[in-house]
């Protein structure tokens, strides 16, 4: 067959693409294919690769905070539980971390009513507000699998959700303080940590150990909001503007599963906690006493104010609030009051 | 378009679905690495988490 060349052609002609628009649309087609395989590619990659990342990077920084603060699923080994004495060094003896108790030399530590043991949030002298991507701790939530454990990092910016764990609102409380510790955490994509957030129903344990503590909150209620609720996130949720008496969490993540119209928001509500030594501590953390998490915040000297009150649940949690399921924190005696 | 490609790559044809595989690696990694993590912050269908947005 006698070939057809053009006279201005300086390259085989193919089939199909003879003339200049051949060519065009020859060219078109195939970038909108190439275009549609890179999306479906990006989809791919979110639904899947996203998740391998996050759940590696989650879990190094799971062990990491594990293997320094002393955290498990469940509170403190009870073998490591700390001697019924306060430290006879200064305040800071214990561990500097997030809600850390800092008694006073020769005081009884104080529960989560003491304003030495809760600073305010926006940091102080002694504790400042921890930087963006800094650990604050690991989150355990037993109602989504006995094995779920995933850090907790300071910040809500995508380099925090989307690599590094659930991510704490800078503006709002540290887990343990007084007022609302607000987590955010994808749903779908990097690592899924809050996908079953849905399943969660009053009563459920939301545990968070950080550096010195580790907190037992309970679910008090669910809502689905609009992403501008910023109410929720609000040192008294749904009441912004109140003065805050109350320790909370909130998490929040999207709703829909796949969709963000909307946001899921949790509620809970501190219900017990346990001061933590790690394992390399030299100090013993000061023994927790039983705590009262409706209890109004004392004078702010350091002691506890009522010293001979006797502790109607030595088992150190609030004997109105639930207790549910197997990972009920282990009872532990209460201090013998020293003057 | 992608046939005018594949011609132009160098050496038999062995050597040339080598080459075109290795391209092809190395256009994945730069999207992995690059392309879909700026989508994913930027793109409209990426869902978002957080309250105040």
């Amino acid at each position: 067959m006698r070939s057809r060349r053009r006279p201005d052609a300086a390259r085989p002609v193919q089939r199909g693409a003879r003339t200049p628009l051949g060519w065009t649309a020859l060219v078109t087609g195939e970038l909108l294919l190439t275009l549609g395989v890179v999306v479906i590619l990006f989809v791919a990659w979110q639904l899947w690769w996203t998740n391998v990342e996050a759940d590696t990077t989650h879990a190094r920084a799971v062990e990491r905070m594990s293997r320094e603060y002393g955290c498990a699923p469940g509170g403190p080994p009870t073998e490591e539980r700390p001697p019924a004495e306060a430290p006879a060094a200064g305040p800071e003896s214990a561990a500097v971390g997030p809600g850390v108790p800092a008694a006073g030399p020769g005081a009884p530590a104080a529960g989560p009513g003491d304003a030495d043991w809760a600073p305010a949030p926006g940091g102080s002298a002694e504790r400042p507000v921890p930087e963006e991507g800094e650990d604050l701790g690991v989150v355990y939530i037993p109602r989504l699998g006995a094995d779920y454990e995933r850090p907790l990092i300071q910040g809500t910016g995508a380099e925090v959700l989307d690599t590094l764990g659930l991510g704490h609102y800078v503006s709002t409380a540290l887990p343990g303080e007084v007022g609302n510790a607000a987590i955010a955490g994808h749903r779908q994509t990097h690592g899924k940590v809050l996908d079953r957030i849905d399943e969660l129903r009053a009563g459920d344990r939301v545990e968070v150990c950080t550096a010195g503590v580790y907190y037992s909150y309970a679910v008090t209620e669910t809502r689905i909001v609009a992403p501008s609720e910023t109410g929720v996130l609000a040192p008294v949720p749904g009441a912004p503007g109140e003065e805050p008496t109350a320790r909370m969490l909130t998490l929040t993540s999207c709703h829909p599963r796949f969709g963000d119209t909307e946001r899921y928001v949790v509620h809970a509500e501190l219900e017990s906690w346990r001061p933590l030594t790690g394992p390399d501590a030299a100090d013993p953390a000061p023994d927790g006493e039983d705590p009262a998490p409706d209890r109004a915040d004392p004078a702010p000297d350091g002691e506890d104010p009522a010293p001979d009150r006797a502790d109607p649940a030595p088992d150190g949690e609030d004997p109105a609030a639930p207790v549910s399921g197997p990972e009920a924190p282990e009872p532990f005696p209460t201090t013998p009051e020293e003057s | 378009m992608y046939a005018l490609l594949f011609r132009l790559l160098p050496g038999p044809l062995w050597l040339r679905v080598v080459l075109a595989v290795f391209l092809i690696i190395a256009v994945l990694f730069l999207l992995v690495q690059f392309v879909f993590p700026w989508l994913d912050e930027h793109s409209p269908l990426t869902p978002d988490v957080t309250i105040d947005d």
